[in-house]
């Protein structure tokens, strides 16, 4: 059985998108979130979602994490280019009318 | 390897090291048996989320430690168990699956198991490790 851990392409967009392409599990989570967290909280967040593969709980936790730390700080995570594995995930959890979903 | 009287060809039992590494291989090798077993895009979908969510739990329980997966097919459904090491741990009463509000950070993996699967069992065996199995319809 040849390992093969799950892997994520994240591309910045300017100083306030990135667009993140992959498998996002809690082997990859951190690695989005510390890409998010790098752009501050200053501006409202873009997230492109349309290379995810997959995304599980852990996926999701760093989004809902981001959110929120975008909102304490009166700005927001915004969702654009949602794959169907995204859009299944917030079917399911009923958190697609909680996010800005573009 | 399995239940003797599920037939060895429905049926997938591999281990995995407790790392998160893990986690898509798991993934993958449960789907390239389903996909060569039976099931459509669907199940194969909630049979993905399954398995990543109850192998996260089993790496979160006991990291270092390797973990299970099983599957084996019946008629109208694939059963997907994980099995982690003995922690003395049980997971939580099935009240507390779920996060406590909808945007809370944590607590939605074995809801969302329980989301996509026709039902969930949880068992611990004699040497105290537990599995937790989903039964996911075929569609």
């Amino acid at each position: 059985m040849t390992p093969e851990p799950s892997r994520i392409e994240v591309e910045h967009r300017g100083n306030n998108a990135v667009a993140v392409a992959g498998v996002v599990d809690s082997h990859t989570a951190g690695e989005l979130h510390e890409h998010l967290t790098g752009l501050g909280t200053d501006r409202d967040v873009e997230l492109d979602l349309h290379g995810v593969e997959f995304i599980d709980s852990s996926g999701l936790r760093t989004v809902v994490t981001v959110h929120q730390e975008l909102a304490a700080a009166g700005q927001r995570l915004v969702l654009v280019g949602v794959s169907e594995a995204v859009a299944r995930l917030l079917e399911i959890t009923g958190l697609r009318e909680h996010l800005n979903v573009q | 390897m399995g239940d003797a009287n599920v037939p060895a060809a429905t049926e997938l039992a591999h281990r995995y090291a407790g790392e998160t590494a893990s986690l898509n291989t798991a993934r993958l090798d449960v789907d390239r048996w389903l996909q060569e077993s039976a099931g459509g895009q669907a199940t194969r979908d909630a049979v993905a989320l399954v398995v990543s969510e109850l192998a996260t739990n089993a790496v979160q329980a006991a990291p270092g430690h390797d973990f299970e997966v099983r599957a084996s097919l019946g008629t109208d459904h694939v059963l997907v168990g994980v099995t982690n090491a003995f922690t003395g741990e049980e997971p939580p009463p099935r009240s507390q699956w779920g996060p406590d509000d909808v945007l809370a950070a944590r607590g939605r993996g074995l809801a969302i198991v329980a989301a996509v699967a026709d039902s969930v069992e949880v068992d611990r065996d004699d040497d105290g490790a537990v599995t937790v199995s989903a039964a996911v319809p075929l569609k």
